[in-house]
């Protein structure tokens, strides 16, 4: 007997609840990335989670509903061209990613400054670039990445971390050269001091994550580099005004 | 360049639904079945005229066959045509006027493929005499995934449940059309003005006896006054307007270049504007009415293609088309109950278009001993939900009455709605079908999807 199953299916959505419907978290298993993931979800946004701890994911998965998450270490950097294609697939599309994965580590030996571009920097690329590519056929999209202050000048104890940012700021500003015509929106985010466990070991007054991370999502609709207060916007402006051969006088770290 | 590269956000006609794919366009029949025979999920697409969501699906390979479009042979004694699936409206018209002979039935826009008019099995404003193509296509190529390419004709059981099949069974590769002989370019055009819901459905009845074509513009903002259409093919006009210069719509409408219209149209696309736009239709139809006028067959048939990009007047929102057929008994009372509906709650169609149908034993078929009514609702986001519940509910009583929907135009109603309408044979039929050529369910789209039809067993 034939009988057409009741199982309603999701209606395929109209251009105008359009924005932010579905997106990727790289990284968001604690901090900037898991507060990313909160917020994103109470705002109706299907996310996708990733990142290398499956207890946190787990955690995550049975506090969201409908959340979708996958284990994945940025440094298997070949895998990714499937995984994306099978997270759009789950989400029905795609509208946002974000890479926010980092390592900020003590630099004791040249092997974390390796590390530190590795996960940083070059586990970014293939996110961002096919992310770039099917933007631009698509002609909307946003793409996310969260750099740092950091990048923007690189003191003397951190030669790893800043260049893996100031690598990702560039290869970011490249994209948006690219895509800024074709209705894709590429943002740069450049927190300063941020409470979430990275920091834990730092003292210095620290922002607290859900502000932060209110604010980046506020700013990251619009194209552009942004610092998350108007006094990292004054302070890093000017600092990257500065000469080299005055810049390293200056009695930083 | 990646994969991701080749994703496309497809949209259907009227803007409102879409869905993100890869999309592919094959350059010839032997790539589209080397490609069909590797694919695991397929939607096809070609002109992408469907209102809703029958040619797009999301993050799947689309195959867009609009670069299939060679006329192979052509008879000019019987009038047999042979062409591929995604040759035009408008290529064969262009091709075949001159030579004496016009399409036996065509859509409102001339950029519907030959396979989506197979898909879909689409009707004129002449269907209530001719029936919809699928009476026309005299022999079809179709690919199967379980037995690559097969023919079907009129005598081939299957011909016609592949016609209709909503490309969720096999891809139409080519087809050969029957067409219709003509000594003119032209028609002898009357025009009718009705008051109510009551006279514009007698006249068209009416009125139609003795014309190849009937078609009714409806005011719903005034509750079903009407100026209602008739043409008869002139075979006393001048055979020179048999030439496609003699055919062509205008490049200027009202001094304004076409390509600039749907500017003009955004501004009034509105509820009031349009309530008064209706009106003055309606009263500067005076002049015509009562008059015989001739018009040419392009000009009569493509009215829509006048204003070319006129649904992006409907943007950013889109436009939903809600087209219900209702047997002739019921036909006033449901056509006066839905406009009272939209009059109630605030939400108009701007656009009513009326035609006359007969039955047809084609799958899925929407065509029955009655009328349907075209309507243009306009999606705002403040009243998407309120709109969507109007046409749920009106939905209903259409049901209610034994009424359809013809899947070329819907883009709302839901496994559970379509299940009313869709009776036991028709199901069979769906699911031998399948089981015989697409057994794995390869062919798809978001309509298979919404109505339940991949669900199906
Ligand atoms: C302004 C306007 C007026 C219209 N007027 C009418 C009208 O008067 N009467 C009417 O009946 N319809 C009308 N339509 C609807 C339109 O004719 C149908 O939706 C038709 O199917 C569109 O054909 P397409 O080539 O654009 O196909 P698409 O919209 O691209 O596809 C439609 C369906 O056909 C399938 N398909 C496409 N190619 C193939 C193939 N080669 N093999 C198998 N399946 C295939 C698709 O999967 C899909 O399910 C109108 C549409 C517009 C925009
Ligand atoms: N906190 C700050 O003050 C500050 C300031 C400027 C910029 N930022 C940047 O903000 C981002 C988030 O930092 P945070 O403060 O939230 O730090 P965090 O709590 O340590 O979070 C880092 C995230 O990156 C993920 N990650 C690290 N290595 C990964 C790998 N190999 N594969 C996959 N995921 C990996 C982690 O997941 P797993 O460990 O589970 O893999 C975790 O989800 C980083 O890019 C950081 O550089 C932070």
């Amino acid at each position: 007997m034939p009988a057409i199953e009741s199982k309603q299916h999701p209606k395929i959505w109209s251009p105008i609840t359009m924005t932010w419907k579905r997106a990727i978290i790289v990284g968001a298993t604690s901090g900037i990335g898991e507060e990313i993931v909160r917020q994103l979800s109470a705002q109706g946004t299907q996310c996708a989670a990733l990142g290398r701890r499956e207890d946190r994911l787990d955690q995550l998965a049975r506090e969201i509903p409908n959340l979708v998450v996958r284990t994945h270490d940025v440094l298997q950097t070949s895998t990714v061209p499937d995984l994306f294609a099978e997270l759009c697939r789950e989400l029905g599309g795609l509208d946002l990613i974000i890479y926010n994965a980092g390592l900020l580590t003590e630099p004791a030996e040249w092997e974390d400054d390796e590390r530190m571009m590795e996960i940083n920097l070059v586990g970014a690329i293939p996110w961002l670039r096919l992310a770039a590519d099917r933007f631009e056929g698509v002609g909307a999209g946003t793409i996310v990445g969260i750099g740092s202050v950091a990048g923007d000048r690189a003191r003397a104890g951190r030669p790893g971390y800043s260049a893996s940012k100031a690598g990702l700021h560039a290869y970011l500003e490249s994209l948006r050269n690219r895509l800024s015509r074709r209705g894709v929106v590429v943002s740069t985010i450049k927190p300063g001091p941020v409470d979430t466990e990275m920091t834990r070991h730092l003292s210095m007054n620290k922002m607290p994550v859900q502000t932060a991370v209110q604010i980046l999502l506020k700013k990251a609709r619009k194209p552009g580099e942004h610092y998350l207060s108007p006094v990292h916007a004054a302070v890093f402006t000017i600092l990257r005004a500065i000469p080299s051969p005055i810049f390293r006088r200056l009695p930083l770290e | 360049m990646s994969d991701q590269s080749r994703v496309r956000r497809l949209t259907g006609f009227a803007g409102y639904a879409q869905a993100d794919a890869y999309v592919h366009a094959p350059q010839s029949l032997d790539e589209l079945a080397a490609i069909l025979s590797h694919s695991e999920k397929v939607v096809l697409r070609a002109g992408g005229r469907s209102y809703g969501d029958a040619a797009l699906a999301p993050e799947i390979l689309a195959l867009d066959l609009a670069q299939l479009k060679r006329i192979i042979d052509f008879n000019e004694s019987t009038g047999l045509l042979t062409a591929q699936a995604g040759t035009t409206l408008d290529e064969l018209w262009r091709f075949a006027l001159p030579r004496g002979y016009w399409l036996p039935v065509v859509t409102g826009t001339s950029r519907t493929t030959l396979g989506g008019a197979l898909a879909m099995n689409v009707h004129g404003k002449n269907q209530f005499k001719v029936g919809a193509i699928g009476e026309h296509v005299v022999r079809a190529r179709w690919w199967t995934p379980s037995q690559g390419w097969i023919e079907t004709d009129a005598d081939h059981p299957d011909h016609k449940n592949l016609i209709g099949s909503l490309g969720g069974v096999a891809a139409l590769g080519e087809a050969t059309l029957k067409l219709r002989k003509v000594e003119s370019g032209m028609l002898s055009v009357t025009a009718l003005r009705t008051g109510t819901w009551e006279e514009s459905l007698s006249a068209l009845e009416s009125g139609r006896q003795g014309q190849d074509y009937a078609v009714g513009w409806i005011d719903l903002f005034a509750g079903g006054r009407g100026l209602l259409h008739f043409a008869q093919y002139d075979p006393h006009a001048d055979p020179a307007t048999l030439q496609r210069e003699r055919q062509d719509l205008p490049t200027r409408v009202m001094g304004i270049p076409k390509s600039q219209v749907w500017r003009a149209l955004k501004i009034l696309n509105r509820p009031g504007p349009m309530r008064l736009v209706n009106s003055l239709k309606w009263l500067l139809s005076g002049r015509e009415v009562g008059r015989t006028h001739s018009q040419s067959l392009v000009g009569f048939s493509f009215l829509l293609d006048y204003v070319p990009g006129w649904e992006r007047s409907y943007a950013p929102g889109g436009l939903i088309q809600f087209q219900p057929f209702v047997p002739k008994d019921s036909a006033a009372e449901v056509f006066s109950r839905l406009n009272e509906m939209q009059l109630e709650a605030g939400q108009v169609a701007h656009l009513g278009v009326l035609k006359r149908h007969r039955p047809d034993e084609f799958l899925f078929s929407p065509n029955l001993d009655g009328f349907s009514l075209a309507l243009d609702f306009r999606v705002v986001r403040a009243t998407e939900q309120a709109l969507l519940d109007l046409l749920h509910r009106m939905a209903a009583i259409v049901f209610d009455y034994g009424g359809r929907f013809y899947a070329a135009k819907d883009a709302v109603l839901t496994s559970q709605e379509i299940a009313r309408m869709l009776d036991k044979e028709t199901v069979e039929r769906w699911i031998d079908l399948r089981k015989k050529y697409d057994p794995e369910g390869r062919f798809t789209s978001g309509l298979i999807e919404r109505w339940g039809l991949n669900r199906v067993s």
